[in-house]
Formats: structure tokens, sequence, C-alpha cells
């Protein structure tokens, strides 16, 4: 109950705060609905721009969350919750553990919000198979708040590791071909593109969407549940209660 | 005030990371940017199937690649390739997600034989263009510790100590600045050095740099005034993502029609790419675009200031 207990605090703080709804909401339908409707002129009828973008973007934004967790966990005015947390009767692990799975849910909502709103209102295609996406996007969203909160962990401190997060991701989107598809330029560059998991990711959505093969999900979603090991042994090994606060 | 200077330095030092970090990224956009703009560009990639059947087709402007089976459905999405040309009783069949019109113009250009239609980005437009962003993200990095400053209080007891607000911003935009700078120049003086091509005189780089991290050093002060250290970051790096792919500096993809296409224009980087495009030949348009620019700058920095100043006062 006490366990919950903190979780609930944790989800209520996220969902009270403006600046992290609107960055979870507002942002990527913001950016496919522009993107979008710039480049409609690449794509037909059939398939349209917001066909593209909804996936490149949706997973771009699920990789956001790892910002997000980042911000939840070590915020200057949730330390001091954290820290009295430490004192009280509930094993320190919980602390992490219980900002990842609110930051997971959290995101995990307000990305489901999104995705409702984009296949009304853009006839967005999710295939036969969106069970498979939708467990790859819960396992994903677990994956990148880990990511987060192990940055944080790691460098002790939030700006310092949202900042190297915010670049990192942008940069393996850019190179994934979030924005623009970097296959069009040759062969080098999709060879580059290939270093990108995020690359991987949108290639295996594609295929599940559109080619109707499901294996590259459940590949992908294996990748994320190893990467969510790691990232939870990192904090483990580097969170020493008070010390981090 | 040489104090600040060398209190600066230190501090700086003391995160050599992320030093090391956003030298390594200038770097490499710049050597991305220089092999991308050796590549050859063409009106369309299609895959063709082969067929005992199928006539000769014209590459003067279609990259094509024969293919023996059916390409997935993805490799069309992800614009691997733009169309799939095949035989269909007797005659080329399109499969393609484009509009008709560029169905019609690709077989049109695939059964005629026509000139090769150039529309080669220069080269010295497309390394600024990848470098735009990267530097703008740098004066961010750079100004980190003026926002530091302004929430650790520090600022206030600068401000009490009877030390100039002013000199102290002075301080912090001309360092980034300066850095900022040095470390993107350097880059292009080195790969300039190694008989790279840039396309423009290091002379004309640095007056466009120099334009560019005023602007962005400016930009940072502003954001870093206005925002607390943790929404700054986020905030900052965000609008700067969105409006560099807006004005097309990576890779101009999108249609500058409406009313979208027209607030593209009085994008800052806009304004920065069409400076840089025609710095040979600089027209009227240019200057007041520079001069657009300098206002955004001063209204920045004003901004910037009585924020400070404001900071300081309520809390004290």
């Amino acid at each position: 109950m006490r366990y919950l207990r903190v979780l609930f605090l944790d989800m209520k703080n996220l969902f009270t705060n403006l600046a992290w709804l609107f960055y979870a909401i507002v942002f990527p339908l913001l950016l496919i609905g522009i993107l979008g409707y710039l480049t409609r002129d690449d794509y037909g009828i059939h398939i349209q721009s917001y066909d593209y973008y909804g996936v490149t973007l949706m997973i771009f934004s699920i990789l956001n969350t790892a910002t997000i967790a980042a911000n939840a966990f070590m915020e200057e005015r949730i330390k001091r919750g954290n820290l009295r947390i430490v004192y009280s009767p509930i094993s320190s692990s919980w602390i992490y553990m219980s900002k990842i799975i609110s930051a997971a849910i959290f995101d995990l909502i307000c990305h489901l919000f999104v995705i409702v709103i984009l296949v009304n209102a853009f006839e967005f295609h999710l295939g036969n198979h969106y069970v498979s996406l939708l467990i790859l996007m819960i396992i994903g969203e677990l994956f990148s708040a880990a990511l987060g909160v192990c940055m944080c962990c790691l460098l002790k401190s939030e700006s310092l590791s949202n900042q190297i997060l915010s670049l990192i991701i942008q940069l393996t989107a850019a190179l994934g071909g979030v924005f623009f598809s970097l296959e069009r330029f040759g062969h080098m560059f999709t060879t580059l593109s290939y270093l990108s998991p995020i690359k991987w990711m949108i290639q295996s959505c594609f295929l599940c969407i559109y080619d109707q093969k499901i294996l590259p999900v459940y590949l992908c979603i294996s990748a994320f549940i190893v990467g969510f090991i790691i990232c939870i042994g990192l904090c483990q090994m580097n969170w020493k209660g008070e010390d981090c606060l | 005030m040489k104090a600040l200077f060398s209190h600066y330095i230190l501090r700086l030092m003391q995160n050599k990371k992320n030093l090391i970090l956003y030298l390594c990224l200038t770097i490499g956009s710049i050597m991305m940017a220089i092999v991308l703009s050796s590549q050859k560009t063409s009106f369309a990639h299609v895959a063709v199937l082969q067929d005992s059947s199928l006539p000769s087709l014209y590459q003067n402007n279609v990259d094509i690649q024969y293919v023996t089976s059916y390409p997935d459905e993805t490799d069309l999405i992800t614009k691997k390739y733009d169309a799939v040309v095949e035989m269909k009783n007797q005659q080329l069949s399109i499969h393609s997600y484009k509009n008709d019109k560029f169905c019609e113009q690709l077989l049109y250009l695939l059964t005629n034989s026509t000139n090769t239609i150039s529309n080669k980005q220069h080269t010295g437009e497309t390394i600024f263009g990848f470098m735009m962003m990267f530097v703008m993200m740098e004066a961010l990095f750079y100004t980190t510790l003026y926002g530091e400053d302004k929430d650790t209080r520090m600022l206030k007891r600068i401000g009490l100590s009877g030390f100039s607000i002013i000199k102290y911003l002075i301080v912090h935009s001309g360092m980034s600045i300066f850095l900022s700078f040095g470390s993107t120049w350097l880059v292009l003086f080195v790969a300039k050095m190694f008989n790279i091509d840039i396309g423009m005189s290091l002379g004309q780089y640095a007056i466009l740099i120099f334009i560019l991290t005023v602007f962005a050093t400016a930009f940072a002060m502003m954001m870093n005034s206005l925002l607390d250290r943790e929404s700054t970051g986020l905030t900052a790096s965000s609008l700067i993502v969105l409006t560099s792919l807006l004005s097309g500096t990576f890779y101009s993809f999108v249609s500058e029609d409406g009313i979208i296409g027209l607030c593209i224009r009085f994008l800052p980087q806009k304004v920065f790419m069409d400076f840089a495009s025609h710095i040979n030949h600089l027209t009227s348009t240019q200057w007041m675009g520079v001069g657009y620019i300098g206002g955004m700058i001063f209204v920045f920095l004003i901004i910037a200031l009585v924020m400070t100043k404001k900071s300081i006062i309520i809390k004290s």
C-alpha cells in the first residue's frame, strides 16, 4: 500500500504539470501536423505523409519519455520529496522504480491519446497487427523511462543528463530518418542510418503495418527488454539513496 | 571583469565531457554536409522489376535499380524507391505512393531522352545549413552557466556586490560567442587546410558564422533569462530543432506555399540560408534580412537584460 501511495503521488505530480502534458500531447501532434502538411506533395492520396510522420514521430516521442522521466526523477522540488522517502520504511530502490513506472504510464496514456486523434483526424493507418505495436509501445516507454532515470543516476544531475539525452535522441532521430528519410541519399546514408536504433524501430513498424511481417517488431521488443534490464541494473549499482540527491 | 572571465573558463573546464561532445558534433555535422553536397541528385529513385520484354530506359535523370523480386511496401514508404516499375500487358506500369503528376513525369523521363536537370545546392550553403542547428545548440550549452548563476541566486550576490549586471551579461555572451564561433570556424579552417572543398571562402564563413553565433547567443540568453534552468534546455532545444527543420536547413523537403510557407520565410534560419546562398551577390533583400536578424538580436538582448534585472530586484 505504501508503495502504491508513492506511485500514485508520482503520477499525480506528472499529470498536474501542464508543461509535461504539453510536451507529451501537443508537441508530437504539432510536429506531425506541420511536417505532414508541408510534405503532403511527397505522398499521394492513398498513403499520406501523415502516415510516415505518424509512425516516425510517435517513436521519437516514445524515446523522449526519457527526458520526462529524468525530469520527474530529479527536478529540484522533487528531490526534497525523494529525500523524505529515503528515510521512510520503503525500499530505496522503489524511488526510481516508481518514477520509471509512473513516467511510462503517463506517456503511454498521452501517446495513446495522440494516436486516437491521429486515427480519427488524419486517417492514420495502423495495419492489422496493432496489438504487437501496442506491446512495442509499452515496452518502448518503459525502456526510455528507465534510460532517463539511469542517466540521472549516473550523472547525478538532471539538467546535464537531460541535455545529453535530448542531444543523443535528436541525433539518432535525425540519423534514423524521423524528420525525413535518409534513404534517398544513396547507399552510404542508408548504411549510416542503420547505425541508429530508431531506424530499426521505424523499419520494423513499417514492415509490420504495410508488409504484415511481425518478427522484426518482436526483435525490437526483445532488444528493449534487454536494454531495460541493463538500465535497471545500472540504476541499482549507482543509486545510493541520499548521496545522489 | 577579468575575474569573471577566468571564473567562466574555470567552470567550463570542469565540464570537459560536454565540451568535447559539442566539438565532435560540430565536426560530424560539417563532415556529413561535405559528403552530402558531393552526392549526385536525381529526379527519382526507381526499382525496376527485371523482365525480358523490358524496353531500354533512359537514366539521365532517374536513378534505376534492377531488382528480381518485388520490393517491400516499406521501401516505398521510407523513400528508398520513389516508385516500382514493372511490365504489365506489354506496357510500363508504375506503382507509387506519389501523385499522378509525378507518375506521368517519371514515365516521360524514363521513355524519352532528355538533358540532365541539375538542381544541385551550393556546397557552402549545405555546410552552413547543416551546422546551423549545432551552432545554436552550442550557444545554448555555453550560456547554461548564466542560467545556473540565476537559479542558484549567485547572480543576486553578484548584483549586490556592486558589479554591473551589464558587464556580467557582456562577459557571458561574449564568451559564448567567442567559443562557439572559434570552434566552428576552426573546424572549417582545418578542412580547408586539408584541401577539402567547402564551397565558400573562410572570410565569408567568418561573417556568416559570426552573425549566427551572435544571434544564437542572444536567443540562448533570452531563453535562459525567461525560464528556469530545467525548462530552458528542453524548450530551447526543441524550438531550435523545429525551426531548423522547417527552414530546410538540412534538406529543403517542404513546399513553401500558403500561410505556413509565409511564416517560414520569417524564421531566422531561413533568412540565414537566403543570405548564405546569395553571399556572392548581395541584394537589398539580403540586407533587409540582416537588418531583421539584427533587430531580433537587439530585442532578445533587451529582454535578457530586463528579465535579469527584474529577477535580481524581486528576489532581494
